[in-house]
């Protein structure tokens, strides 16, 4: 384990670098020391929440990525291929035009009811599998596939539900909830329980790295060399679900970081969850709060939303990363 | 002398796939220092047999593990008890073939790795499976043959007391073929047991000290020279069988 902690280091480093810059930058350009102190007060009263809202966001997205990726036995799962966050957007977006029509404020009601879908998904994705989840495939190729067509069947599901909400809102809220959709770090609420999700699931995770390590070479083997499968199976989908539930509530369906976060460290790290996972937390919260900060500053006043950014400069990252590693 | 202890006990046990039951009330004793191999056609119940004993397969009737049910252990300490290489190896992600065999430490608590005294006992164990120059390489590149030996050193860090093996030498050259089951049989010398499924039974017959001949659901278990009689065997396999003298004892040529 020793030779693993440089590398955590420089990425806690990394992350702390990536942090100060979100808190320092913005739309205004870069704090200076001759700032008068109000002006700083109020610019780091808005900043901070806001760069560690998308720190944990993208820690939590990357994270979950990475469990998906080990329990579905398949490096390209993301944290939203199980419709996790099919039934969260699902949720927020008819808690929205709901409360367009009672006349509520739409900013209460959005993350309670991301959570709620999200809760909802959970439960129907463990009432289809249930089966398939006590039981111990000797294949490991075959093990996950029902899982996984579960999953993707309802997020295609949640998927007719999100079109449904969209086209039929009010035009003068489309706008609003498309961004919503493609993720929007405003609102900082969530963040004290983000933050509490994100450090439990870390923990929990960092724990079970050398049982995650057998799982994720498969159930059977697993088990043989004495891993309790079925037990851990459920509760990495419940930790992963709780990491996604909290991301998606804050900051909508953020796309890209749960893949290629865990991916490109896997490339770059290799495979060994004990690193990966924590590695994960470190380099998915860093690369949202940079490309937060890109979003924020690139065509300044104006705003991107995060997620064009993510995709922007993670596909590129990624596509070349995958053309550097051994064919 | 007192005899060797009972390392797998199966009562009664019947084992189904699907609908379909393949073995019915087999009544079944291995001892430490004994090697078994597992005979029969395709199809009859070898895999699912071994599956079952490891723990990985219902089964109804009894199976026990040095007098204990198999229920009784824990997923940990079972895997002291015993382990058990899959039919087929398959792997989703890289690793390095030293890591990979250090999976097999894992009941033993090595899971965060200590300070690297282990990782000798990885290299032993890819030295005696034939490896030991693969140590580095990703375990994604070796060919079926080479996994299926990581494999095996998988299972002799593991080093359970049971040895259980689906088809160790199915994907083996004839060389690796011998080296793995005098492997095997060095084990069993050592006073563990080992079972092993197999196909061919000529090594089966120069190798194992005990012979578990699967015939439809019924079975025949006992030491090598009873059981590997033609009659027995042509009523198993549905060929007749032709034994020729060899240095090496009896060979049997299927017409």
């Amino acid at each position: 384990m020793r030779r693993y902690l440089p590398v955590l280091c420089a990425l806690l480093l990394l992350s702390l670098l990536a942090l100060s810059a979100a808190v320092l930058c913005g739309s205004t350009g870069c704090l200076r020391p001759s700032a008068s102190a109000d002006k700083v007060a109020l610019l780091l009263s808005l900043r901070v929440p806001r760069a560690l809202t998308a720190f944990a966001v993208g820690g939590a997205l990357a994270l979950s990525g990475a469990l998906m990726q080990v329990l579905l036995r398949n490096p390209l799962a993301d944290p939203y291929v199980l419709g996790l966050s099919g039934g969260s957007a699902a949720g927020a977006l008819l808690a929205m035009l709901a409360a367009l029509r009672l006349g509520w404020p739409v900013q209460a009601v959005t993350a309670p009811g991301a959570l709620l879908g999200a809760g909802l998904a959970m439960l129907l994705l463990f009432g289809l599998v249930r089966s398939s989840l006590r039981h111990l495939a000797v294949s490991p190729l075959l093990s996950s596939q029902r899982l996984l067509l579960t999953g993707v069947m309802l997020a295609a599901g949640f998927g007719a539900v999100i079109s449904l909400a969209l086209s039929i809102a009010p035009d003068a809220q489309l706008r609003g909830m498309v961004f919503w959709l493609i993720g929007d770090l405003d609102d900082a609420r969530l963040l004290p329980l983000a933050a509490l999700v994100l450090l439990l699931a870390l923990l929990w995770s960092w724990r079970h790295a050398p049982s995650l390590n057998l799982l994720a070479r498969g159930d059977a083997f697993a088990q043989l060399l004495g891993v309790p499968v079925r037990g851990l199976r459920v509760m990495l989908l419940c930790v992963a679900a709780a990491c996604t539930a909290c991301a998606v509530a804050m900051a909508g369906t953020i796309g890209f970081v749960g893949l290629v976060v865990p991916h490109g460290l896997r490339l770059l790290l290799g495979n060994d969850q004990r690193l990966l996972l924590p590695a994960c937390v470190l380099a998915g919260g860093a690369m949202l709060a940079l490309a937060d900060l890109l979003a924020r500053t690139v065509v300044a006043p104006v705003q991107l939303p995060v997620g064009v950014v993510t995709a922007l400069v993670g596909v590129p990252l990624f596509l070349w990363l995958l053309a550097r590693s051994r064919p | 002398m007192p005899s060797p202890p009972v390392l797998l006990q199966a009562r009664q046990l019947t084992v189904r796939a699907g609908s379909r039951a393949l073995l019915q009330g087999l009544d079944w004793r291995v001892q430490a220092g004994e090697f078994w191999c597992v005979l029969g056609r395709n199809g009859i119940g070898k895999s699912t047999l071994l599956h079952s004993v490891a723990g990985l397969h219902p089964f109804e009737g009894e199976v026990l593990l040095q007098g204990q049910a198999l229920s009784a252990f824990s997923p940990l300490q079972l895997a002291l008890q015993r382990g058990l290489v899959l039919q087929h190896q398959q792997d989703a992600f890289s690793l390095p073939v030293l890591d990979a065999v250090m999976a097999g430490r894992f009941a033993h608590g090595d899971g965060w790795g200590g300070p690297g005294a282990n990782l000798s006992l990885a290299r032993e164990a890819l030295e005696q499976v034939g490896l030991a120059h693969l140590g580095t390489q990703d375990v994604l590149r070796l060919s079926g043959g080479e996994r299926q030996r990581v494999a095996l050193a998988t299972l002799l860090v593991q080093s359970p007391q049971l040895y259980l093996l689906d088809e160790p030498t199915s994907h083996q050259d004839i060389a690796a073929q011998l080296q793995v089951m005098q492997l095997l049989q060095g084990l069993a010398q050592q006073g563990k047991a080992v079972v092993a499924s197999c196909h061919d039974i000529n090594v089966a017959r120069r190798f194992a000290s005990h012979i578990l001949l699967l015939d439809g659901t019924d079975a025949r278990a006992g030491s090598v020279d009873t059981v590997m009689q033609p009659a027995f065997l042509a009523a198993a396999f549905g060929c007749r069988f032709d034994q020729l003298a060899s240095q090496h004892g009896v060979v049997f040529v299927a017409r």
